[in-house]
């Protein structure tokens, strides 16, 4: 079943690079350098470029599905399995969806009350931000892809304030260069999942652009940017902090933010992670979107509706997350969904899909 | 509807607010103090700010002991009439006996600590840190006097860059050693930073006298407005100022095992400001230069022997074996120091001679 | 059918009697009986005396009806020199005729015919400078209360035949004549239709100004912003209709309503046009620094005292715990008080006439400000941090973009309450979620920062000089985007040519 969405709803092809963009920096990126160097040691950067890299194989695979049915990814479930077991497959990723804006928010509100406020109420806390994403997703999608815009328009000042860092930066660090085997530096690759997904997001908002074919060269350069981004920030990471002193620390680039001082404010992780609210606000809003766009595709309830239920269930099951290993153990399961969906599921949607494609044609 | 939204909102303004500490309700820690008792106890002081209605600073010290520093922590609650905070402090000065057993638990703690930055400085006293804290040293305060004093000798005299950060950082680093400025009381409100004191591992091992200090940053971190005398003949000294100087550490040898040679090149710039003799033409200059090389080479050699003796790496040899040769494997290289051989060429370039000559 | 024919003529006479017994309860309604002094023909004028302006009728229309010869209705035609003229035999068209200042003239034993004849008394005033956007340079013409005097205003601008005025009636009671004015071949078809629309079925008993309109047709009514702009400047009706845009007069409002329009727009003033362009790029930078910093400084100023302390630079502390000290209530309330107080000053000043006004307006900012000071009740940093802000608050040229503006400081100062630092970053994106959901007539009200077109940049927070502004804005999807050909205006000539 294709659905026909009006012009009006739909989004000029640049700015799906500011989607890929929001939903690849998040949660990940404040912590990602200990875990990676855990693994690779001072070639974690390695790692770090070589996940990236191949990421963009599979963004060419998530445009060929979308392509090959001129849908989004509910359409190609219904190709490939017929209507009820396509629909089957489709709902297994509102669960994946869900479990990804916990991890995003739960996550969130625990550097919160480690960094900032030790006593902050997480039930209030969340049901505000949920609010806010629900405000913005009865918007349209117009809305929430402006939200991404925003947001990463406001975030970008804290990237230059990496260069405080640079003035300590002991370049003897990083050498020799590939010291550490081969293994080692691909199970970092490994572990950086959680930090560069989200950008399978096109496989379910593909409809929504106009002009689809312009579109994936500015996706392609979203990832080529995290990519860059991503390994500069490892980078500044290593010749920062010595090899023991990273491991010891939960979230290296809060920890980084403590040596910066502006001539106007002394200590500037708090602007950091205040401002890190609104990095993470869109990777919030646009999963809701997608898990009240697929229940409305699927069981086709109004996703008016669809948004407040699954609002409600988040609400109820966040507080069950209360400890920090409660959330350690939520981070590495949608890690590992992560990387499931991304480089096991969609090759293998991919592959089945050209397949089915040949077969039907005869 | 409506009601609704307002039950909420005023819900929200009971449930949903955090602790206040409003800034002029608390106490702001800014300097610490430890001296060791024995074995576990030791005693410790904050140091807290309080600005009086002129705005002057008046500077209040809270003591107490206890084995742990969080224990420390609630025991001089209990003396404060407002919280603690330690979110600003400044400088935090470890007692001579303290330094000998070992500091990293209190370390340890600014480090886990998310209100503590990592520009604050750390360092050690040839005496009671106590005594220094109590001190009086005019009006912008103690906190404020001590953090400049050290602020101002790293950035322009022979004080090597340190914070928390770079101590933590040399702390956890296999193949370097920490160190930290030494302060000593000369009077009854008078301070100076007497010397460097170089850690193994968390432990003073030696301190740096004051007049070698700066040969010490010549090797570890480079001079930007430093300054020293030379003197080449009866009544012929030169005062060699503006200095600036950058090192290099080369590693000669491959070998895995055990250590190699190391050859460290420092280059000076300087400007003569002052001279006592008579005439200061080329000649001179050039001997000034050489006798400036010969001091520096000299005195770093002697440095590093001292160090080599004591057993502590604060120029990180070893790390520069593990970060030159693939696969060397710095964990025994508190066995291979003392095989470390080591040379030191110094080249200086005078720019400047003044207006006159 | 002779039957019909008895009762419609019955009921002529019988809703004729009923308008005549409706207003002749009013004492301005005036019948007066004339002979023609040519053939002895008694006609009547019927009139509103408040509405017309009697030396028309002495002395245009009077003489000629008494000395000339006419004979029938449509003879005046002739007689009269008044162009606005209209004979008719509707009676649903009396009252609305009379109402209008036009006078109705009917011949004894004849009254089905009857004409009514313009002579409108002109009051008002005349045009005079604009009183909230004044410029220093630049026209000093501003929009008056009548309708025709105002189209008059904007036509001598654009002597073109491409500038319709449309004309729609609109409130059951005060029948406003309000105009939609747009430019033909430029203007896009779907905003000229969306307004045409949205004002044919306003439904509304009095409409005495312009912004009963911008309420009745807003996209959003519960938005503290304003969706339509308001300007009493003709020249600047003329420079946003040449865009592509369209003005809306309301007879008795001096200020026209522009639509569509965007944020951007509250902030530029038509000063902007007249100054040289990086001047004008620097002024216009000033006043969004100047909005941002007033409804920001207050909440950051909160949030820091009462939860960031780390974040104050180690020489501001002293200066801030002292300005404190002697303060009983906490941040918040402070500066609750202190807003509270400049609202009251400034609605307090408002109401007074102005050399009274002037007065409390010294004796506020001074004598409350220093005595409240002294008196412990707020400190001095957050006494200048709040009447800087209240200053810039007033930097937009569009009023009413200020009174938001002022509003907007409350939420923030609510949220830096509640979560500091955070809270007041949550308010903004709450903030910036509500524009993005905002439309004016259907088009985005945060073009061109989103959708980010990159073209109508070059006239949103600086201006470009005037060679680089050869296309129409594009979010207007304007029937004819090119101004003035960009090869004949950069035509460069090279050194000692």
């Amino acid at each position: 079943m294709q659905e026909v969405i009006q012009e009006r709803f739909k989004i000029s092809p640049f700015l799906v690079i500011y989607m890929v963009l929001s939903m690849q920096i998040g949660i990940g990126v404040l912590g990602f350098q200990r875990i990676i160097a855990e693994d690779a040691g001072h070639d974690a950067w390695i790692s770090v470029l070589v996940a990236g890299a191949s990421l963009h194989i599979i963004m060419w695979m998530i445009y060929k599905i979308n392509e090959s049915v001129n849908g989004d990814i509910v359409t190609a479930h219904e190709f490939i399995a017929g209507k009820w077991v396509g629909k089957i497959l489709s709902s297994i990723f509102i669960a994946y969806f869900l479990l990804l804006a916990l991890t995003v928010v739960r996550t969130y509100v625990e550097v919160i009350q480690v960094w900032m406020f030790t006593d902050i109420n997480l039930w209030w806390f969340s049901v505000c931000f949920f609010l806010i994403c629900i405000y913005i997703i009865y918007g349209g999608f117009r809305t929430v892809v402006g939200i991404s815009f925003f947001s990463f328009v406001f975030h970008i000042y804290l990237y230059p304030i990496f260069f405080f860092n640079l003035q300590y930066a002991q370049w003897n660090h990083l050498t020799p260069i590939f010291e550490n085997s081969i293994k080692d530096i691909l199970l970092g690759s490994f572990h950086m999942s959680l930090t560069f997904i989200g950008f399978e997001v096109i496989l379910f908002f593909y409809p929504f652009i106009k002009e689809p074919q312009k579109s994936k060269k500015w996706a392609h350069f979203g990832l080529f940017l995290t990519t860059i981004g991503n390994t500069i920030l490892m980078i500044i990471s290593i010749v920062y902090f010595s090899k023991d002193q990273l491991a010891k620390s939960i979230w290296p680039t809060l920890t980084m933010w403590k040596i910066v001082k502006l001539p106007f404010v002394e200590r500037f992780e708090y602007i950091g992670i205040g401002t890190w609210s609104l990095v993470i606000l869109p990777n919030v809003c646009i999963t809701i979107w997608i898990a009240s766009r697929l229940l409305k595709r699927i069981i086709n309830i109004k996703q008016k509706h669809g948004v407040i239920y699954i609002v409600i269930a988040m609400s109820i099951a966040i507080n069950f997350i209360d400890t920090r290993e409660k959330v350690s153990l939520l981070n590495d399961y949608t890690g590992l969904a992560g990387f499931g969906v991304t480089f096991i599921y969609i090759p293998l949607l991919f592959i089945i899909l050209m397949i089915m494609k040949k077969v039907k044609k005869k | 509807m409506k009601n609704i939204f307002l039950v909420f909102l005023s819900l929200f303004l009971l449930a949903g607010c955090v602790q206040e500490r409003i800034i002029d309700e608390i106490n702001i820690e800014v300097g610490s103090a430890f001296d060791a008792i024995d074995e576990e106890n030791f005693t410790g002081a904050f140091l807290i700010q309080d600005y009086l209605p002129d705005k002057s600073i008046k500077d209040i010290v809270y003591q107490s002991t206890a084995s742990l520093r969080r224990d420390l922590m609630m025991n001089i609650q209990k003396q404060s009439s407002k919280e603690i905070f330690n979110g600003g402090l400044l400088i935090t000065i470890f007692g001579n006996k303290l330094a000998d057993t070992g500091i990293i638990d209190f370390v340890d703690t600014y480090q886990r600590e998310p209100s503590i930055g990592a520009r604050n400085y750390l360092a050690t006293s040839s005496g009671s840190a106590i005594d220094i804290i109590r001190g009086e040293y005019g009006p912008q305060g103690t906190s404020n006097y001590l953090f400049n004093l050290i602020e101002h000798n790293i950035q322009r005299r022979d004080v090597p860059r340190t914070n928390l950060h770079i101590f933590l950082r040399d702390y956890y680093k296999k193949g370097k050693d920490p160190y930290l400025p030494e302060l000593t009381k000369k009077g009854e409100n008078e301070l100076e930073i007497s010397g460097i004191s170089v850690f193994k591992e968390d432990r003073e091992a030696y301190v740096i006298p004051q007049n070698k200090m700066f040969f010490f940053k010549l090797m570890v971190d480079k001079h930007s407005q430093g300054s020293f005398r030379v003197h080449i003949g009866k009544n012929r000294d030169a005062d060699v100022e503006s200095i600036s100087s950058k090192y290099r550490l080369k590693l000669v040898g491959k070998s895995k095992e055990g250590a190699n040679h190391v050859s460290i090149h420092i280059k000076i710039r300087g400007m003569i400001k002052e001279f006592t003799g008579k005439r200061l033409d080329q000649k001179e200059v050039n001997k000034i230069e050489k006798k400036l090389q010969k001091i520096v080479e000299r005195e770093c050699l002697k440095l590093l022997k001292t160090f080599q003796e004591k057993g502590v790496d604060p120029v990180g040899f070893g790390y520069l074996h593990r970060s030159k040769i693939r696969g060397f494997n710095v964990d025994n290289w508190e066995k291979d120091y003392p095989n470390l051989t080591f040379d030191v060429k110094c080249n200086v370039t005078i720019v400047e001679t003044g207006v006159i000559e | 059918m002779k039957n019909w024919i008895k009762k419609t003529i019955g009921n002529k006479d019988s809703s004729q009697k009923d308008w005549e017994k409706v207003l002749e309860k009013s004492k301005d309604f005036s019948r007066v009986y004339y002979n023609n002094q040519k053939n002895n023909m008694r006609f009547c004028i019927t009139s509103i005396s408040t509405l017309v302006d009697e030396k028309v009728i002495q002395e245009e229309a009077l003489p000629r009806l008494l000395e000339d010869e006419w004979n029938t209705i449509q003879d005046i035609k002739k007689v009269l020199p008044i162009t606005d003229m209209e004979i008719s035999t509707d009676p649903a068209k009396i009252e609305k005729k009379l109402l209008n200042g036009y006078f109705m003239l009917t011949i004894d034993h004849h009254e089905e015919t009857f004409a009514f004849v313009s002579a409108q008394k002109q009051v008002g005033r005349s045009v005079s400078p604009p009183e909230i956007e004044f410029s220093v340079i630049g026209p000093k013409e501003a929009f008056v209360e009548s309708l025709s005097q105002n189209i008059n205003l904007i036509r001598k601008r654009l002597p073109i035949k491409e500038l319709i005025v449309e004309e729609f009636t609109l409130g059951s009671l005060s029948k406003t004549q309000v105009a939609m004015i747009y430019i033909d071949n430029i203007t896009n078809e779907e905003n000229i239709e969306t307004v045409r629309q949205r004002l044919s079925q306003i439904e509304f008993d009095a409409i005495t100004d312009s912004s009963y309109i911008v309420q009745l047709i807003s996209d959003n009514s519960n938005s503290p912003f304003p969706q339509l702009l308001d300007t009493e400047r003709p020249d600047r009706i003329a420079g946003i209709l040449a865009e592509g845009k369209l003005a809306i007069v309301v007879d008795g409002s001096p200020h026209v309503l522009i639509g569509p329009t965007t944020l951007i727009e509250f902030f530029s003033s038509f000063e902007d046009y007249f100054l040289n362009y990086f001047l004008s790029s620097f002024f216009r930078l000033i006043r969004f620094f100047a909005v941002l910093f007033s409804f920001l400084i207050t909440p950051i100023y909160v949030a820091v005292l009462t939860y960031h302390y780390e974040l104050v630079p180690r020489d501001l502390i002293g200066t801030l715990i002292t300005s404190r000290r002697p303060v009983p209530l906490p941040p918040i309330l402070e500066a609750l008080f202190l807003e509270l107080t400049i609202e009251l000053l400034r609605e307090a000043g408002a109401r007074l006439p102005t050399k009274v006004g002037q007065t409390i307006g010294i004796v506020g900012g001074i004598v409350i400000g220093t005595a409240s000071v002294e008196a412990g009740l707020t400190s001095n940093v957050l006494l200048i941090f709040v009447a800087l802000a209240a200053l810039a608050s007033f930097t937009t040229p569009v009023y009413k973009m200020g009174n938001t503006i002022r509003l907007l400081r409350f939420p923030f100062l609510f949220f830096a309450q509640l979560w500091g630092l955070l809270g007041i970053v949550i308010c903004f994106s709450i903030l910036f979620t509500h524009l993005l959901r905002l439309t004016s007539l259907g088009r985005p009200f945060l073009a061109p920062i989103y959708p980010p077109r990159v073209r109508d940049l070059k006239d949103s927070f600086i201006r470009l000089p005037f060679r680089f502004q050869s296309q129409r804005p594009v979010f207007l999807n304007t029937k004819n985007p090119t101004r003035f050909s960009k090869e004949k205006a950069s035509k460069k000539k090279d050194i000692d040519e």
